[in-house]
């Protein structure tokens, strides 16, 4: 897939209420390992109204920045403190290279997250990656500055 | 010392090459027989091998065809070395083929007026691949461990073929306990499958995490210091590494962690703008061993590599293989 104008990164799972003010019709989404809700739950939802995901892997953001070819970036909001608020994991990662590159990072409030038993790091879509006997650590959430955030 | 298998992934025997097939490890440990240099390029276009694993596939592949060869006169037996070297140099964009081949050409020329040419060449390649790169990366291996201190927490990204583990293998005789923390390195999962993996058959502490986890790592302050490799570097210092290195690098200089990677210098490419980034296809992404994971519709962006500026790297750990 080759990308010719600049388009918005989404990184999270947002609310239903998120996709009523996008007016793009190409939109960057963040895969979101393990469970790769960028993947399915987002790109599910941008497929039915029309805008066309072009999903990345989680390592791809800095690349993606650097060439130029992001216009924006989403992050959303599980919970807010007096300074700072509860993201995704690797959110900061998105807000922090965004400032990098001079792109605007815009919040919106994120998708209730079911309670459901955790993605294993060691499969994907089911199938088994690597060695089951592996030590992982998958931090579901973390906090990003609110100094980060331009609306 | 003991080695991993991922360390020296590529052997030759009689004419035959063994080419281990990364995208199987550690599910199962499959060689691919090699018997010419158009089934090695294969192999190296389809990423059964990749990084230390294409290089050694380069210099092998050369002395392959030329045991295969019934060619009697050196002029013959340069035309098939050069007829391979064009081949490889086609292959793939980001991986300097066309200095590993020109190398082995340069090793040719040097023989070539040798009446045991072909046996003088082979000679030559299998003492530059003991001392030339067996031992060097030895040396960077112990290098990079001697950077280490007792505690450290490495985190690393993609795969070194074998060189993290002969670091924690040198950290353990320098009586340094060092633990690792591996990146999945999507869509290849080259963290999870073989650095991962490798360093825990070491009885290395290493522990998996997602690519999106390395912010937060480093804000907890659970990794003291950065290690990847680097699949291309340039003159002035830039490398070129598995996509997602990049960003790691951006993030290290945030969070005023160390950045330090193990390199083999160029002089051919002046900066890592020069070099090329391999697009990949969307499939890549999209599915996983034949399934498909994301919905239909949906379609995918994978460029295989990124380049890191050289002001980002604190320490290249250098090996040079002329």
């Amino acid at each position: 897939m080759q990308i010719n104008n600049k388009i918005p990164l989404i990184f999270g799972n947002p609310d239903v209420s998120f996709y009523e003010t996008l007016e793009e019709k190409k939109v960057f989404v963040a895969e979101l390992r393990p469970g790769l809700e960028g993947m399915n739950a987002v790109a599910s939802v941008l497929l039915k109204k029309k805008i066309t995901p072009v999903l990345i892997c989680d390592n791809m953001l800095g690349f993606c920045m650097k060439q130029g070819l992001v216009s924006k970036v989403f992050i959303f909001t599980h919970a807010v403190s007096k300074d700072s608020i509860l993201c995704r994991t690797g959110s900061l990662i998105a807000a922090l290279l965004a400032r990098e590159h001079k792109i605007p990072v815009y919040l919106f409030k994120a998708k209730t997250p079911s309670v459901s038993k955790q993605a294993s790091l060691l499969k994907i879509g089911n199938k088994k990656v690597t060695a089951s006997s592996l030590k992982t650590y998958v931090p579901l959430f973390e906090e990003v500055s609110k100094t980060l955030i331009e609306g | 010392m003991k080695e991993s298998i991922l360390f020296w992934p590529v052997r030759l025997k009689g004419t035959t090459l063994y080419i281990l097939d990364e995208t199987l490890v550690p599910k199962k440990v499959v060689t691919i027989k090699v018997k010419n240099y158009k089934q090695a390029i294969r192999a190296v276009v389809d990423m059964k091998t990749r990084a230390f694993g294409q290089f050694l596939t380069v210099c092998y592949t050369f002395i392959l065809e030329l045991k295969n060869s019934k060619a009697t006169s050196t002029e013959e037996l340069l035309g098939i070395l050069k007829k391979v070297a064009l081949a490889f140099n086609q292959s793939r964009p980001t991986f300097p083929f066309e200095e590993v081949t020109s190398m082995m050409l340069g090793f040719a020329q040097k023989v070539s007026a040798s009446p045991n040419f072909k046996d003088d060449f082979i000679r030559m390649v299998e003492g530059f691949l003991e001392k030339g790169i067996r031992q060097k990366r030895y040396e960077r291996a112990r290098q990079a461990a001697t950077l280490l201190k007792d505690g450290d927490v490495v985190l690393t990204h993609c795969h070194v073929s074998g060189e993290m583990s002969l670091i924690g293998e040198f950290c353990r005789l320098q009586k340094k306990r060092v633990k690792f923390f591996a990146t999945e390195t999507r869509p290849y999962f080259q963290g999870s499958r073989l650095t991962a993996w490798e360093l825990k058959k070491s009885g290395l502490d290493v522990t998996l995490v997602p690519d999106n986890a390395v912010a937060k790592l480093m804000s907890d302050g659970d990794v003291t210091c950065v290690i990847v490799g680097s699949d291309r570097s340039a003159k002035n210092g830039d490398f070129a590494n598995k996509i997602g290195t990049y960003q790691i690098a951006m993030l290290a200089k945030h969070f005023k962690i160390p950045f330090y990677v193990l390199a083999q210098p160029s002089k051919k490419i002046a900066e890592g703008r020069d070099i090329p980034i391999e697009m990949r296809g969307d499939d890549e992404i999209l599915t996983f061993e034949g399934k498909r994971l994301a919905p239909r519709g949906a379609v995918a962006f994978y460029p295989g590599f990124d380049v890191v500026e050289n002001n980002l790297v604190t320490q290249h750990i250098n090996v040079d293989a002329n």
